[in-house]
Parts: structure tokens; C-alpha cells; sequence
């Protein structure tokens, strides 16, 4: 018979091994803890959790809000409701140096507040600024660049699926995550907003002026953009008002966006049967991942893997710096390879007990993981937005110019990580 | 086989289409009674968790694995050619098979186990029968196995399309390709 601590160091090899030979994530991590907790405890604990976590970890009316947030998102993208946030965001912001990859960046923020997606919210902005600032003049790099990187805050600003999955597998409060994602997510549009400041202070050439706008432009084209306003003000003043849950405020803002683009009739049957395929897609290949890691979070728990793994930790004499500065550092090369939300499902059972054991403020860590992981979306070999950066301005950038036009942005993001380590003690 | 795949598509889409609206518009009536007439649609949190989001969660699995949108890591593999690669695809489909077969025949069991019992859960003064919901995950299981074991069926017959999904499709139109 071996040792618990052994079977699981096992499964945790295992796993890897099967996640690197490209068997789905959700799967490998159930098949893995299945025959874990059948190793230490037998087959019928192991048969009793494969027949009841599957239900009790999707019967759930805190994750309810991710299909609804899902919804939301996908309507306003299908619906063009978001499409005039770019040029409402370069009237405003155009006369500054740099001014249209700014407005790209302001303009990504603001889809944000509307999706839950980083991939959705780059491909929007990207599809319409690109094009405009390669036709100013814009270093192509620069222009790829920071599209990608604002599509990263996307999963930042609430709602953000990421910190809704990290409130329920740390039990924590989704409203006191998504505060402070949106703290973080302005603070990452002041870093990336200053990153292409020091680009243009560098070489002005590679951002030329663009014309200027009138104040009467300027309030037309805000006034172009009032549906997305409403639907930001609506759900987010419901949720931080204390009048909505997530689940309601995801539901009410999905049917507004369906309202207003039925109303102004940019809603088709097409696009609408889209928006609803769209969020039942990526619904299936997120819970199933749920599913795996809630039963992974019972093996690591039964194997005493997470304990043995403090212990080393400990040993090492890292204190709580030293350790967060580890877990950031595997975050950032986990970033590099899978997506965020296999990365974070996979990692929260090891190390939130690490973390929780340090006394580490677990909304604090939650918001710092999902600046990690959205680091990843945007750092090679495997940058999810970069990709699809790449692939929306196909007729303009290769991807080595797309990734070398995201480094700016990289070192903002170091940078305002370093910030948000420094700073921990005042939470 | 292409028809039946297509069948399987259809139907987890009306199904889940139908479920997302539902849900959607039931949280809104709830929202909206409980603010204008102080009264809220009875047991919405749930009739939501226990029967739309098992749904929601758990139907359009079949589909997702149609259109290959399960999240995997394929950047340690994307090199290999031939042989190689098709071992490390069948790989894939036939540990997906045994694990979905395993929670096919858990979850039959545990319906079962529930129908018996008679499931369900108090919501204030009223009984809320969950039992019938416990039945949404051998099926939705169930039709995973069928199309991961028409996909082992294709890559042995040499018939699997093995194309990498694009991630612009995430956020585009896209005709499902079963269609």
C-alpha cells in the first residue's frame, strides 16, 4: 500500500503528463482523481464523488451568473452595440501623443465593462483600430500591440468570469472581487496608457498626431455609444448598489442588450442565435474543467498534498514574500502554455491552502492570479489575444510583429505586479 | 455518421437555446416582481441552480466536443506529424470515452437513487421536487460518450479532420461545422 502523500505526487505527475499529451483538461484532471482517491480510499469513495460532485458543483446559483454574464457579452458583440466605443473613446482621448493606440486601450476598458471575455474584447477593438491607426501612420507593432494588451483588461473589470470562478472555489465575496478587479483594471489602463507614453517619448515617429475634434464631435460620439452607458450603468450600479445579485445583474443586463439591439434593430435572428451558441460553447468547455477541479481539490485535500507541499515550502524558509514571488513566477510560465481558466481551476487546490496558511488576503490573491493569467494571454509561445490579434489584422502584421509590439505592455504589467506585491501589506 | 452528429448538434442547441432563455428571462421576472410588487417568482434561485444550470453546464458538452472547442494545451504536440499524432489523438478520445463512460453509469445510478427518494429541496413554505433534474447528467454524459466513440470510430478509420480551433472563432460567426 503506498503512501497518500506518494499516490498524490503521482496523480499530480500524471495529470501534467496527460494535459501535455493534449487530453482535454477537465478530463484529464477527472480520470487523474478518480483513480487518486480510488488509491487511498477504495472504489467506493471514489465511485461516491464521481456520482455526486458532477451535480452538486454545477447545481450552483453563484456560477448561474457565468452562463448569464456570457449572454450579455455576446449580445452586445453581435448586436454592435459596442462598436462605437473606439471612436467615442479617440475623440476624447486622440489629441494626446499616441492618442489612437490610447483610445484603443480606453475604448477595449469599456467593452470590458460589457464582457466577461479577453479574446472577444481584443477581436472588437482590434477589428476597427487597427485598420484606422495603420492608415494614420502607426508603427504597426505599437498599433497590434496595444490592442492585444487591452483586450487583457477585459477580464479584469467586472464582470470577469475568471473572478467569478476564483470567488467560488476560494468562498469568497463575488462583489468584493470584482471592486477590486475594477480597481486593478484601471490601474492596468494607467500602466499600458503610460507604456505608450514612453514609447512615443522615445521614437515620436512611430505615433503620428491625428486631427482634432471639436467638443461637438466629442459629445455626438459619446452620444452614439449611450446603450453600452446604460448597460454599464445598470449592471454595475445594481451589483455594487447592493440591489442585484451576480446572477441578476448578468440576466437584467443580457435582456437590456437584447432590448436595446432589438430596438434599434442591429440585432438579427442570426446574430441572436450566435450570441446563444456562442455562450453555450464556451459554457461546455468551462464547467467540465469545474467539475475536474473540484474533484482534484478533495484528491489534494485526502493525499495531503497540499500539507506535505506547505511543509517544503516552509522548509525552503521562503517566508510570504518569498513564496508569492514563487507562485507568481509559476503563474507566469503556466501563462505561457495553457489557457487562464485551466491554469487557475488547476492551480487553486494546491495554493490557496499555501496562501491562506501565509495569512495572505484571499481577494487580494484572487486579483493578483487573474493579473497573472491575463499576462499569460499576451506572452509567447501560446498568447491566446495575440493570436487573434493576428488573425483580425492579418493584411497588416505578422506574429512577431504582434509580439514584439505587446513587450511595452508585458513591462507595464510587471510593473503594476511588482506594485500589487509591494503594497500587499495595506489589505 | 455526419447525420447523426448533426442530430446530436441540433438538439443539444435547442435544448440548451431554450434552457439560457428561460433562465434568463425567469431571473428577470423575478427581479422585477420582487422590486415593483414586493413579491418574487417562487423558488427562482432554485429551479435556476438545480435544473437551468445543470443544463446550461452540462448539455452542450456533446456540442463543444463537435465544434473542438474542450480546452486542451496543444502547444506540446502541435509538432508531432503522421503516426505520432494520431496515437496522441486517439489518446485523447479514448480516456475522454472512459471517463465519460464511468460518469454515465455514476450518474444513471445516482438518478436512479434520487428518483426513489423522491428529491427535493424546501424553497419557503414550498417543496421543490429535484429529482427529475438528477436525470439531465446521463444524458447530457451520455451523448459525450456517443460522439467521443464516433470519434474514435473516425480517427481509426482515418476519417478525423484533426483541424486546431481557431480562437477567432470564439467571437465570430461560425456555421457549426456538423451542420
Amino acid at each position: 500500500m503506498m503512501e497518500p502523500f506518494t499516490i498524490g505526487l503521482l496523480a499530480l505527475g500524471g495529470l501534467l503528463a496527460l494535459i501535455a499529451l493534449r487530453v482535454p483538461i477537465g478530463v484529464s484532471l477527472i480520470a487523474v482523481s478518480f483513480l487518486g482517491i480510488w488509491a487511498i480510499a477504495g472504489s467506493r469513495p471514489a465511485m461516491s464523488m464521481l456520482t455526486t460532485i458532477p451535480y452538486s458543483s454545477s447545481a450552483s446559483w453563484t456560477l448561474s451568473s457565468i452562463p448569464m454574464f456570457l449572454l450579455m457579452g455576446y449580445v452586445a458583440y453581435h448586436s454592435g452595440l459596442t462598436r462605437g466605443l473606439f471612436e467615442a473613446a479617440r475623440v476624447w482621448w486622440g489629441w494626446m501623443p499616441g492618442g489612437l493606440a490610447i483610445a484603443s486601450l480606453v475604448g477595449a476598458s469599456g467593452f470590458a465593462a460589457v464582457s466577461g471575455s479577453s479574446v472577444a474584447c481584443s477581436a472588437a477593438i482590434g477589428r476597427i483600430a487597427i485598420p484606422e491607426m495603420a492608415r494614420q501612420g502607426y508603427d504597426i507593432r505599437i498599433a497590434t500591440g496595444s490592442v492585444a494588451a487591452g483586450g487583457t483588461i477585459g477580464a479584469l473589470i467586472p464582470p470577469s468570469i475568471i473572478l467569478i470562478l476564483f470567488g467560488i472555489q476560494s468562498n469568497s465575496s463575488i462583489n468584493a472581487l470584482f471592486f477590486g478587479g475594477l480597481i486593478v483594471g484601471l490601474a492596468s489602463l494607467a500602466f499600458y496608457i503610460a507604456a505608450v507614453l514612453v514609447v512615443w517619448w522615445r521614437n515620436p515617429a512611430r505615433l503620428p498626431k491625428a486631427p482634432p475634434y471639436t467638443m461637438g464631435d466629442r459629445w455626438a460620439k459619446t452620444l452614439e455609444i449611450w446603450p453600452v452607458l446604460v448597460l454599464i450603468v445598470a449592471v454595475l450600479g445594481g451589483l455594487f448598489g447592493g440591489f442585484l445579485t451576480a446572477t441578476e445583474a448578468g440576466a437584467f443586463g443580457a435582456f437590456v442588450a437584447i432590448l436595446i439591439g432589438l430596438a434599434r434593430r442591429t440585432l438579427t435572428w442570426a446574430g441572436f442565435r450566435e450570441s446563444l451558441i456562442d455562450t453555450l460553447l464556451s459554457a461546455g468547455g468551462l464547467f467540465i474543467i469545474a467539475i475536474g477541479a473540484n474533484l482534484f481539490t478533495r484528491l489534494v485535500a485526502m493525499s495531503g498534498l497540499s500539507a506535505e507541499i506547505g511543509d517544503l515550502v516552509a522548509g525552503l524558509g521562503l517566508g510570504t514574500m518569498g513564496l508569492l514571488l514563487l507562485i507568481t513566477l509559476i503563474y507566469l510560465a503556466l501563462g505561457m502554455f495553457l489557457e487562464p481558466i485551466g491554469a487557475l481551476l488547476l492551480t487553486l487546490p494546491l495554493f490557496l491552502p499555501l496562501v491562506q496558511a501565509h495569512g495572505v488576503d484571499v481577494i487580494w490573491f484572487g486579483l493578483l492570479v487573474a493579473k497573472l493569467l491575463e499576462i499569460g494571454m499576451i506572452t509567447p509561445p501560446v498568447g491566446l489575444n495575440v493570436f487573434v490579434i493576428h488573425s483580425v489584422a492579418r493584411d497588416y502584421a505578422r506574429l512577431e510583429q504582434v509580439f514584439a509590439g505587446i513587450m511595452p505592455f508585458v513591462i507595464a504589467d510587471l510593473a503594476l505586479v511588482a506594485v500589487m506585491i509591494l503594497t500587499r501589506p495595506l489589505f | 455518421m455526419k447525420t447523426l452528429e448533426t442530430a446530436i448538434a441540433r438538439a443539444s442547441i435547442w435544448l440548451g437555446a431554450l434552457v439560457l432563455m428561460a433562465m434568463m428571462l425567469q431571473v428577470v421576472v423575478d427581479v422585477v416582481a420582487r422590486s415593483l410588487f414586493g413579491t418574487a417568482f417562487p423558488a427562482t434561485p432554485d429551479i435556476v441552480a438545480k435544473y437551468y444550470m445543470v443544463a446550461v453546464s452540462l448539455m452542450p458538452l456533446a456540442m463543444t466536443e463537435l465544434s473542438r472547442r474542450l480546452i486542451e494545451a496543444t502547444i506540446f504536440t502541435q509538432k508531432l506529424r503522421g503516426g505520432t499524432r494520431q496515437a496522441v489523438v486517439l489518446l485523447g478520445f479514448v480516456v475522454s470515452a472512459v471517463v465519460f463512460a464511468i460518469l454515465t453509469w455514476g450518474s444513471t445510478a445516482e438518478a436512479i437513487k434520487q428518483t426513489a427518494r423522491g428529491a427535493y429541496v424546501e424553497a419557503g413554505t414550498m417543496r421543490v421536487p429535484t429529482w427529475p433534474s438528477y436525470w439531465i447528467l446521463p444524458v447530457a454524459f451520455g451523448l459525450m460518450l456517443l460522439v467521443l466513440m464516433l470519434r474514435i470510430v473516425e480517427v481509426v478509420t482515418g476519417r478525423f479532420d484533426d483541424h486546431e480551433a481557431d480562437p477567432l472563432e470564439e467571437v465570430q460567426s461560425h456555421v457549426m461545422e456538423a451542420k
